[in-house]
């Protein structure tokens, strides 16, 4: 039996966008959980990767604009629509392409979620009992994983699973492994400890310099930096002297720690910098975006001096820099670099500088 | 990831007064010649954790790190566990529940034998 996969991400994101300017111009929007990287891969690479591994050879991958991140898909079908709305709508086209041909079964999934599963059973079953969906489930209820017989679709209309109530009559397939569902930064960090832990076949990538601590490539740290196992830092990552990273903390691709802060219980996505001197606990950072999982808030923090998304404060910089050099003072007498409290005074004092005051 | 190293286990004394802190750290130097010295401290005795018991456990895990070795901790007592998170010392150091443990992570990982099964709790 010929199995094809359709994958479509959906939106739900770590953070929300307001719609700022800051958003509009941030270069490495954040996007959906299932496209954040967890030890050098996004889930959606995984899900790619475990569908290859079952024989899965025809995989289509509906996403929205940068959710593919540094992801850089081989023999795999691509397609970027805007909104989730236009993505199902891809997605049923894709569908039409697979019948037309003749491929049996199609997998349809809206990630999402995190689901180890065996492929080949599930399609045993699917194919046992001739239905034209079979829906994925765990204990919890549906995965939004569907297995679609082509030919009884056909029949039923071409609807897919969300667009109609086929079914919620169809016998559902019990995942027996194990299942995240990825719906909050909650849960992407109980994915990323449950890695460590090896409740799941998550493995971090790169070198495991000394038990429980991995470096991916192209990783610098000072040697006056405490690393404190379980800890994955990926690749390009910067942790500056005096820092510490901690229990169970993930430093995903291309971040920077500043010079004695901590960073404790928490996940830093890709391009992320962090200052100097914080205390980053129990939270999942993006760019300048960070969720405290204790208190459940959101911030989005603008002052580059706490937390920032690198390209973008990579370009604020060379903006910076250019305008200094209109100015007719020159300040480089000034340090601004390591406190805060001056670099906030310098945005003031750039102000009056440039006579705007 | 295995490795072969040597490891010392060191148990605290049950009170941790100026005297006796100094007397642990001149037992503890010796060891520091190993090539990347890996320890664990037994706390499993001390009955008192104050500025001067955090203050040794940190100069003994900065004389560790600058010789590319390692220090964890085993066997802390409930009251000193409150210690150690109220100074913030608990996210320095890799804590277990037993001294087998600990030893056992230096050759291979295991996030069973960590005391940060609380963190995997927490988030449960």
């Amino acid at each position: 039996m010929h199995l094809s996969a359709i994958l479509v991400t959906d939106d739900r994101s770590l953070t929300r966008r307001n719609g700022s300017s800051i958003d509009q111009q941030r270069k490495n929007p954040a996007g959906p959980l299932a496209c954040a990287e967890i030890f050098g891969e996004s889930v959606l690479e995984r899900t790619v990767a475990h569908l290859r591994k079952a024989g899965v050879r025809t995989i289509a991958v509906i996403a929205g604009p940068g959710h593919l991140g540094a992801w850089d898909p081989r023999d795999v079908k691509v397609t970027i629509a805007n909104t989730l709305a236009e993505r199902r709508a891809a997605a049923a086209s894709t569908f039409r392409k697979h019948l037309q041909h003749k491929i049996s079964s199609v997998l349809v999934a809206e990630l999402g979620a995190y689901v180890e599963w065996d492929v080949v059973d599930a399609l045993r079953l699917h194919a046992a009992r001739r239905q034209p969906a079979t829906p994925l489930h765990d204990g919890r209820g549906p995965l939004r994983y569907w297995i679609l017989d082509t030919a009884l679709m056909a029949a039923s209309g071409l609807h897919l699973p969300w667009q109609n109530g086929n079914v919620a009559a169809s016998v559902p397939y019990f995942v027996p492994g194990y299942v995240n569902r990825i719906a909050d930064a909650h849960d992407f960090r109980q994915l990323v400890v449950d890695a460590f832990m090896g409740r799941c076949t998550i493995g971090p990538r790169g070198r495991e310099v000394k038990p429980g601590v991995w470096l991916d490539d192209g990783v610098q740290v000072h040697k006056a930096v405490r690393l404190v196992a379980p800890a994955y830092l990926g690749r390009e990552t910067r942790v500056r002297t005096g820092a510490v990273i901690t229990r169970f903390s993930n430093l995903e691709r291309h971040s920077t720690v500043g010079e004695g802060s901590l960073v404790d219980r928490a996940s830093v996505l890709p391009n992320t910098l962090i200052g100097s001197g914080l205390d980053v606990s129990g939270a999942l950072v993006d760019g300048g975006e960070l969720v405290d999982l204790r208190r459940d808030v959101t911030l989005n923090i603008q002052d580059r001096n706490l937390i920032a998304d690198a390209v973008y404060a990579q370009a604020q910089n060379s903006s910076r820099r250019r305008r200094q050099a209109t100015l007719e003072r020159p300040i480089s007498e000034l340090d601004f670099e390591y406190s805060q409290y001056l670099s906030r005074a310098a945005g003031r004092l750039l102000e009056v500088f440039k006579g705007e005051v | 990831m295995t490795t072969g190293k040597p490891v010392v286990v060191q148990q605290l004394p049950d009170v941790l007064d100026l005297d006796r802190a100094e007397a642990f750290f001149r037992a503890f130097q010796p060891h520091l010649e190993n090539d990347r010295p890996c320890f664990v401290f037994d706390l499993s005795q001390v009955r008192h954790l104050d500025s001067i018991g955090v203050d040794l456990l940190l100069r003994c895990m900065e004389e560790t790190m600058k010789r590319n070795g390692d220090l964890k901790l085993a066997a802390v007592p409930p009251g000193l566990a409150v210690v150690l998170e109220m100074t913030r010392v608990d996210r320095l150091f890799e804590v277990f529940q037993n001294c087998d443990d600990a030893v056992q992570s230096f050759h291979r990982f295991s996030a069973q034998g960590l005391g940060g099964r609380a963190v995997a709790r927490e988030l449960e």
